[in-house]
């Protein structure tokens, strides 16, 4: 606490910066932690009971309790353009059966990547920070100490003297900053590695199911 | 057109919180643990004096301690002389052995005398020696027993001390921490005057090269001189000119 009180306005700035940087980063980690860790289990639970149902509006009437899987979007997606293809086939009185002439998979296809990219861009949300902070605190904590050394140095010349008891609690108040720094980065740059390699899993996984989606429509629905 | 599907989400507000719950628990932590910062300590000074030891007979040799009886070990036993032997005699070139001409008994008595008297002296020195060591076991024994051990207990007043080295002593050390000049060869001269309870009650300045940065120095290694300053032998004032220098403090 002393050593805060002792340091200078730009020092002062700094730590107050990197605070901010640390707790923002922990809010982050937290709520990823959450977010990723419900979609990976709730995307295990989804495809398990995508596998076993037998009809997709059974799958869909159900989908509300999956409602943190990136999957579930997907199946939303890819479902709610084949409804409007097989109505379409029911107009021209073909009944459950999906057009390719007009491109009625490649509809699907699309629809399945749109919001495949939804979800990595929800799921890759604030993950920027946490880059941020790990790359940059270091430096701004760099920039605090060279600051209060400085400032510690002019107050020796003032002061005339150059004894430790005089040149030691300058660089330890300087050098908080460093330390700060690097506490608010290390657990950020931690973090977001974590969060990279569990976001890649669910991407693969996010694929995966758009590809058996796709096969499934193409055996089941497609016109021969 | 449709929209598409976005799963439902949370904001980062319970994060936050968390994040405010655990960076308060992390800082109490540090608050009650009271992050060392650890009192700086100065190595603590020790003022030696030299005492000059007074001599009872300088031209005898034999030093005694004023006011005490110094048991003194034995004088370590002066080695016998050796016996002189009579030399034997050398050939001379160009004579004869058997026509050698004897040592006279005057020469051989007379070396025999110089070497008897380097031995004298050889043991009168040994003798001093021991006596010098006794001595310096007593005042070793001394010391120990008016202070710390391993610790001189000079205040500068004994009978002997320099009192003037004294001070100059205490300024040099005080000097060596406030010294600081902007000019190349600053130089003050100082004549103080202290009392007899060890306070200065006058500092006046003779000379100075008009450095104002080193002159404050020189002010600030007296102020901080001056805590340390014993009383004066005799119980009375001390006046004495001191000379400061980048490279130390001397005595005018």
């Amino acid at each position: 606490m002393t050593l805060f009180a002792g340091t200078g306005l730009v020092v002062k700035l700094v730590l107050i910066v990197l605070i901010f940087f640390s707790v923002v980063s922990w809010a982050i980690i937290f709520f990823k932690l959450l977010q990723v860790n419900r979609a990976n289990s709730e995307s295990e639970r989804f495809l398990e009971f995508f596998w076993k149902a037998k009809r997709f509006d059974a799958i869909n009437a159900q989908i509300d309790r999956f409602a943190n899987s990136p999957l579930t979007v997907l199946f939303s997606e890819g479902y709610a353009e084949l409804k409007r293809l097989v109505e379409k086939g029911d107009q021209k009185e073909e009944p459950d059966v999906v057009s390719t002439d007009l491109g009625g998979i490649d509809n699907i296809s699309r629809a399945l990547r749109r919001a495949t990219t939804s979800e990595i861009t929800r799921l890759e949300k604030y993950v920027t920070f946490l880059a941020t902070t790990g790359s940059t605190a270091p430096f701004i904590g760099l920039f605090g100490t060279v600051w209060g050394i400085m400032t510690a140095f002019k107050g020796i010349g003032e002061t005339g003297s150059a004894s430790l008891a005089v040149v030691a609690p300058g660089i330890a108040e300087a050098l908080i900053a460093t330390a700060i720094g690097l506490v608010a980065a290390i657990p950020a740059v931690m973090g977001y590695n974590h969060f990279q390699h569990k976001i890649k899993v669910l991407i693969a996984s996010m694929d995966n199911f758009s590809t058996e989606f796709l096969n499934i429509v193409q055996r089941t629905f497609a016109r021969k | 057109m449709n929209r598409t599907t976005v799963s439902p989400e949370r904001g980062l507000g319970w994060g936050i919180t968390a994040s405010l719950i655990l960076h308060a628990i992390l800082f109490s932590a540090v608050l009650f643990a009271r992050f060392p910062s650890p009192p700086l300590q100065e190595a603590p000074v020790y003022y030696v004096d030299v005492v000059n030891l007074p001599v009872a007979s300088p031209r005898a040799g034999s030093p005694t301690v004023a006011g005490g009886s110094v048991p003194q070990p034995p004088p370590p036993a002066a080695p016998k002389p050796e016996m002189a032997l009579p030399r034997k005699p050398l050939p001379v070139k160009g004579t004869l052995p058997g026509k050698q001409k004897p040592v006279p008994a005057e020469e051989s008595s007379r070396e025999f005398e110089q070497r008897l008297a380097k031995l004298q002296s050889t043991a009168d020195e040994r003798h001093q020696e021991a006596a010098l060591d006794a001595m310096r076991r007593k005042v070793a024994g001394s010391a120990r027993s008016a202070g710390q051990a391993g610790m001189p207990a000079g205040t500068g007043t004994q009978a002997g001390s320099d009192y003037a080295s004294y001070i100059q002593s205490r300024l040099r050390d005080a000097f060596r921490s406030t010294i600081v000049y902007q000019t190349s060869s600053p130089e003050m001269v100082i004549r103080l005057t202290i009392d007899a309870g060890g306070h200065i009650i006058r500092q006046r300045v003779e000379h100075s090269t008009g450095d104002r940065i080193f002159e404050e120095s020189v002010s600030k290694a007296i102020a901080r001189a001056e805590k340390t300053f014993s009383p004066p032998p005799g119980g009375g004032t001390f006046e004495c000119g001191f000379i400061f220098r980048p490279q130390g403090v001397g005595k005018k």
